[in-house]
């Protein structure tokens, strides 16, 4: 493939880990809320504010006996919630209940409430991910829950090396851009819509994968590889580690960093 | 202000190691360490048996006899745990017990009767002429009995007679459960004590005294003289000898409570300064 995130000497003029764009973070704007995050992504400006109340009661039907329940609900920023925002809770509730130390607080209702606010597009599920999870972890942290760990999602896209708007990006947005200067971090809609594919991955505090939504991108010219999937193996597996560094490193010292600006008795 | 790190859930605690090991030539079994709120063993992660689960900093403490460390942080509700010492309003009495509210938000807890120690002696309030008479709304000031996570309820306990209802000193003179409460009350001269809802926050720098409570309190004092009962369910009761002094002391507390003047390098007390003279007149 076309596509390399290789130590090559060219990427070494830019360093090889920019810091990450802070993200734009108001810690408890909900007073009644048990703990509340608004978070706004530093590139694609995606917004969103979750609440997490809990240990409460759960109703009757969803109660575990050994176990609390973990429930989100997702709203829309445009219109009425729909199989959409279905999907999107399935995935942060999948991805939080596995950092959630359930066996806590038994036959509890741990609610997750999250709103967009803002976004350049609501309808693309991969702009909104990675924003909703690192919002609702923050929530969780503030509100006490207990946690088995902390963890942190990035969405990276994959631009075709042939693209002539890919120069003009890096010079635009000179931080965004990783080392390699075919993969975008946390792209927004115009980065998106000629990306050959998207990558929403979270990783745990450990290095442990917690979500993978890899998207080909019809919009984009994905779709040349032998799988047929706008990436191949090999070119996965790099973007994974980047990846990785990303949210164990920089991901990990922003949560610390803005959990800090709080006093703690 | 934070100079202690920050620890994050999941975090190893190499802090921890000295206290478990210990000296091995005093003592043939391994040092027992108490794990206090925000730790639990995990068996999952050999590399780290302690694993902190709620963000916050380390606290440790090694007395002669048994070692605690906990992560603390400051949640926005209360979550009760054993021995803290509250102030509940009373809901209604049954049979076995008072039935009173802990928090707005979570169901009410019991006093039982046999858990209420009405005198010096040990008298508990199960004999039925024993029972003190506290009106419905009374608050009383109790301590966190028992909490497990699998009862529904939570049970609180009045183990001495410096707990139980809370009554103003100048009025109940010696014993505050006399019978002719509701005579005392008539000659409080019409002064009414006031319970005030303050956040977690507030709560924890009002019980640390060393630190920031004492000079908090010494400045609003100097003006006002007055009582305070602090619960850690985020409750306050205050009195004062005039309805004016409670109101004044009242708006002083919410007042550094709203703005979070805690968050000031000096602890809001410049700011408090200022509060309690515009608050007071001059």
């Amino acid at each position: 493939m076309n596509f390399s995130v290789t130590t090559s000497p060219t990427s070494s003029l830019q360093p090889t880990m920019a810091a990450l764009p802070v993200p734009d973070i108001e810690l408890s704007p909900l007073p009644q809320a048990d703990g509340s995050c608004q978070y706004t992504c530093p590139t694609s400006r995606t917004t969103v504010l979750t609440a997490v109340n809990g240990p409460i009661e759960v109703r009757a039907k969803d109660e575990q006996p050994n176990n609390a329940t973990v429930e989100v609900i997702v709203k829309p920023g445009i219109g009425v919630g729909g199989v959409r925002e279905t999907r999107l809770s399935t995935i942060l509730q999948q991805t939080l209940t596995s950092l959630i130390l359930t066996a806590h607080h038994p036959r509890t209702l741990i609610q997750i409430t999250a709103q967009i606010l803002q976004s350049e597009d609501h309808t693309n599920l991969s702009l909104l991910i990675s924003p909703l999870l690192n919002c609702a972890i923050f929530s969780l942290l503030l509100a006490g829950v207990p946690l088995r760990t902390t963890a942190w999602s990035v969405h990276l896209a994959v631009l075709p090396s042939d693209d002539e708007q890919t120069r003009d990006d890096e010079m635009q947005t000179d931080d965004t851009s990783v080392h390699s200067a075919n993969i975008v971090r946390n792209p927004n809609k115009a980065q998106l819509s000629r990306a050959s594919s998207s990558h929403v991955l979270a990783f745990s505090k450990e290095g442990e994968m917690l979500l993978i939504e890899s998207l080909d991108c019809s919009e984009g010219v994905g779709g040349r590889s032998a799988d047929g999937q706008g990436w191949d193996l090999d070119e996965w597996l790099s973007i994974s580690d980047e990846a990785q560094k990303l949210c164990c490193q920089d991901g990990v010292a922003v949560i610390r960093e803005v959990l800090a600006r709080q006093k703690i008795f | 202000m934070a100079t202690a790190a920050l620890i994050l859930p999941g975090d190893p605690l190499p802090q921890l190691t000295p206290l478990l090991a210990g000296e091995e030539s005093a003592a043939d079994k391994p040092k027992s360490l108490r794990l206090g709120p925000g730790l639990t063993l995990s068996p999952s992660t050999p590399s780290t048996p302690i694993l902190p689960y709620r963000y916050g900093t380390l606290h440790t403490s090694s007395s002669s006899k048994r070692s605690t460390a906990s992560i603390t942080n400051t949640p926005a509700h209360y979550h009760p745990s054993a021995q803290d010492a509250v102030l509940v309003t009373l809901l209604r009495s049954t049979q076995d017990g008072f039935v009173v509210q802990l928090t707005p938000y979570t169901t009410p807890a019991t006093i039982p009767f046999e858990n209420y120690i009405t005198n010096n002696a040990g008298t508990t309030a199960a004999v039925r002429k024993a029972r003190p008479n506290i009106p419905i709304g009374g608050t009383i000031y109790a301590r966190v009995a028992t909490v497990h996570k699998h009862l529904e309820t939570i049970e609180l306990s009045v183990p001495s007679t410096d707990f139980g209802e809370v009554l103003s000193h100048k009025s109940s003179a010696g014993s505050a459960a006399a019978a002719n409460t509701s005579q005392e009350v008539a000659n409080r001269a019409e002064v009414t004590p006031y319970v005030l809802s303050i956040s977690q926050a507030m709560v924890k720098v009002l019980t640390a005294e060393d630190s920031l409570g004492k000079h908090l309190l010494s400045v609003v004092s100097s003006k006002i003289p007055f009582e305070m009962i602090v619960g850690r369910n985020g409750r306050v009761w205050i009195d004062a000898s005039t309805q004016r002094e409670v109101i004044a002391v009242v708006r002083i507390f919410s007042g550094y409570d709203t703005q979070r003047m805690w968050d000031d390098p000096d602890g809001g007390l410049t700011r408090t300064r200022e509060l309690v003279n515009k608050i007071c007149g001059r």
